[in-house]
Order: structure tokens, then C-alpha cells, then sequence
């Protein structure tokens, strides 16, 4: 925890600015790894505590719908966010503040990357492996693949779609769109094994 | 009956008892000492009855340690637990070395052979280096290893 609370909004418009970037990260791109099986309201804790506990819904719905996985990077990110709160605050007469609810407590957090040494060859193997793995690695290849390699593509879209993978470009065009949908890490993963399943119910399926 | 972990199996989230079992390939044969106030009651206490167990079962070896020390000292450590919460809190310089006295007087019991501290003279830095296992009190472990080595000249 950085010992940072918001108790009203422009407060956290002031604290976001100044907070080291995984404290962005944590807040908004990890609420899909800390919430696995179902999102709530919105899917980010800025959105959340803002219409929860400031009671100010308008805003939450304004900064429910920032995906972060579409800015290039966190920075681009924080922007935008201050950008949506800047703007908001700028109309109301009074700034909204939690009176009784709980403050907004600023926390940062590492990502640390594990060789899992799952190596898979078909898609078979691939659809096996996914419907076992830790979710965490839905989040590192779907999600967070997306941060590493830009918003167009995630791991397994690559590795489905390339000539030098499974060479199923039908496959990673369904995939890809999975990431998409606003679902949790554990609706993305049964969504593709689901897409696995169709295909390789189709003869000559690598 | 399977392994302790193995039964958290039954109901860990799906992967999660793998991915634990991966994590420990990389620490295993490593030793832990866990130096808490008390061995029961208390949320510390209550997690290491279950979670020393399975850090055995993953290849960790563990060894659970108590300290005991004033209620100034309880007072002063209650008082990093609420900083580290987020919370304000004032430290004074007796706060301070009285923490540091019961960490080293701690740390010549665990380490059980302060006379042999005392002749090793200059290497006495390094013996502390690869016997006390340094924890989140990094600085104050660093503190003790100068002031052991001092009295050791």
C-alpha cells in the first residue's frame, strides 16, 4: 500500500497523477486477474469506488468503460483517466466524496512472469493444457500479451494464427475476439476451449 | 489420504495447486526461519500452523522461532505494522533501539554461539550473513551484523 487515500474526487485525480505507473496498473489492468470468475460493476477499481462509494454513477460509468488493454502503454492510460475525471469535475458545482463509505486506497503491485514448462504441439494438447492451467496464465497470454505486443494480438491468437504455429489464422481470428468481449479470465478460458472444441470436431484438426 | 496440498486440490481454483508446486521447484532445499511473538493465538501464529507444513511438503525447509521482548517493543512493532497500513504513525529513537535490542539479543540466541562470534573477529560479518536469514528487516539486520563485528574486534 503507498499510504495514499482519496477521500473525494479530486483528490484522486491528484494522487493518480502523481503515483509510480503500477499503481495505475494494479487498478486497472490486475482488477481482471484479482476478480478470475466474475467482474463487478465495473471493471476497474477507479470506476468502482467513484460510483460506490463517492456515489457519483456518472463518472463510474465514464471510467467503466476504459479498456485498458487498448492504450499502448500505462502512461497513455493514465491520461485518459484524468483526462474523463479533469473534465467531469470541471461541470459540478460540489466535488462528490465518500461520506460513508470507504476511501480510495492507492496500492502498487509487481507482475512476476513463471516458466510454467507446459510446451504444447497440437491443438489438442493446446485445448488440454488451457482447461487445467492456473488462470493467471489466461491473463499473462490473453491480457497482458496484448500490453507486450500491442493491442492487435494476444499469444495464443499468434501461436494459432502463425505458419511457424498451428497455422489456423480461422482459429486466431476467433480467438483474438475473445479477449474482447468484456469477459472474466475464467469466461475467456472456457470460451476458447469451447472454439478448440469446434475445431478439432472438424476432420484433419492438427 | 493425499498430501496436505493435494487436498486444497479439491477445492483450489483449477492450475492453482500445479502452479504451486512449480513455484517450489525453484526454492526447494531452501531454509526459512519464521520469527513471530508467539506460537499461539494471534493471526501470525494461526498461519504458521498450516503454512509451515506446506512449505515442508514443497521442499522448503522451515523452522519456527519465537521472540519474546518488552511491551515497549510490542508497542513500537504494532506501530510499523499500522505505517505499513498506510497509517501515520511517530517513531522516536527509544521506539527504535528498543526494537533493535530485542532483535539482537534474538539473533545471538538463534544464532546460539555468540563466544564463537566474538573469536571469529573480522569474519564475524560474513558467519552472520550466511546464519541469520534476513527478513523484511533488512536495515536492522545489517545494523545488528556492524554492531556484532564491533564487538567482536
Amino acid at each position: 500500500m503507498l499510504g495514499k487515500r482519496a477521500l473525494d474526487e479530486s483528490r484522486l485525480l491528484e494522487i493518480i497523477e502523481e503515483v509510480p505507473s503500477d499503481s495505475i496498473y494494479y487498478h486497472t489492468h490486475s482488477y481482471y486477474l484479482r476478480h478470475p470468475y466474475s467482474q463487478g460493476l465495473f471493471p476497474n477499481d477507479f470506476a468502482s469506488w467513484v460510483a460506490l462509494h463517492a456515489q457519483d454513477r456518472v463518472l463510474g460509468e465514464r471510467l467503466g468503460i476504459l479498456d485498458p488493454f487498448e492504450f499502448e502503454n500505462i502512461e497513455q492510460l493514465r491520461d485518459e483517466i484524468m483526462t474523463i475525471i479533469a473534465d467531469h469535475l470541471s461541470h459540478l458545482g460540489t466535488i462528490p466524496r465518500c461520506t460513508t463509505g470507504e476511501p480510495f486506497e492507492f496500492v502498487r503491485s509487481h507482475v512476476i512472469e513463471v516458466d510454467l514448462d507446459l510446451e504444447v504441439w497440437r491443438l489438442r494438447e493446446f485445448r488440454k493444457a488451457l482447461a487445467r492451467v492456473e488462470v493467471g496464465a489466461v491473463y499473462n497470454h490473453v491480457c497482458e500479451a496484448r500490453l507486450r505486443k500491442g493491442r492487435l494480438s494476444d499469444d495464443f491468437t499468434g501461436w494459432l494464427s502463425a505458419k511457424e504455429g498451428l497455422g489456423l489464422p480461422d482459429l486466431g481470428e476467433q480467438v483474438v475476439k475473445v479477449g474482447r468481449l468484456g469477459l472474466s479470465l475464467e469466461g475467456m478460458r472456457e470460451r476458447i476451449v469451447r472454439l478448440c472444441d469446434r475445431f478439432l470436431g472438424t476432420p484433419g484438426s492438427p | 489420504m493425499g498430501s496436505m496440498l493435494e487436498q486444497y486440490g479439491e477445492i483450489a481454483p483449477r492450475g492453482t495447486v500445479d502452479f504451486l508446486r512449480r513455484l517450489a521447484q525453484r526454492v526447494a532445499g531452501k531454509r526459512m526461519i519464521h520469527v513471530n511473538s508467539t506460537r499461539h493465538g494471534g493471526g501470525v501464529a494461526e498461519i504458521l500452523h498450516r503454512l509451515l507444513p506446506l512449505l515442508e511438503e514443497v521442499g522448503v525447509k522451515t523452522c519456527w522461532e519465537v521472540m519474546t521482548g518488552s511491551g515497549f517493543f510490542y508497542r513500537t512493532t504494532k506501530n510499523f505494522h499500522n505505517g505499513l497500513q498506510g497509517s501515520k504513525q511517530r517513531i522516536t529513537p527509544d521506539m527504535y533501539e528498543a526494537y533493535l535490542e530485542c532483535n539482537r539479543e534474538t539473533a545471538k540466541r538463534l544464532l546460539n554461539e555468540p563466544d564463537r562470534m566474538a573469536a571469529l573477529g573480522r569474519q564475524a560479518k560474513e558467519y552472520a550473513r550466511h546464519r541469520f536469514l534476513i527478513t523484511r528487516h533488512l536495515q536492522d539486520n545489517l545494523a545488528l551484523i556492524i554492531l556484532l563485528s564491533q564487538g567482536a574486534r
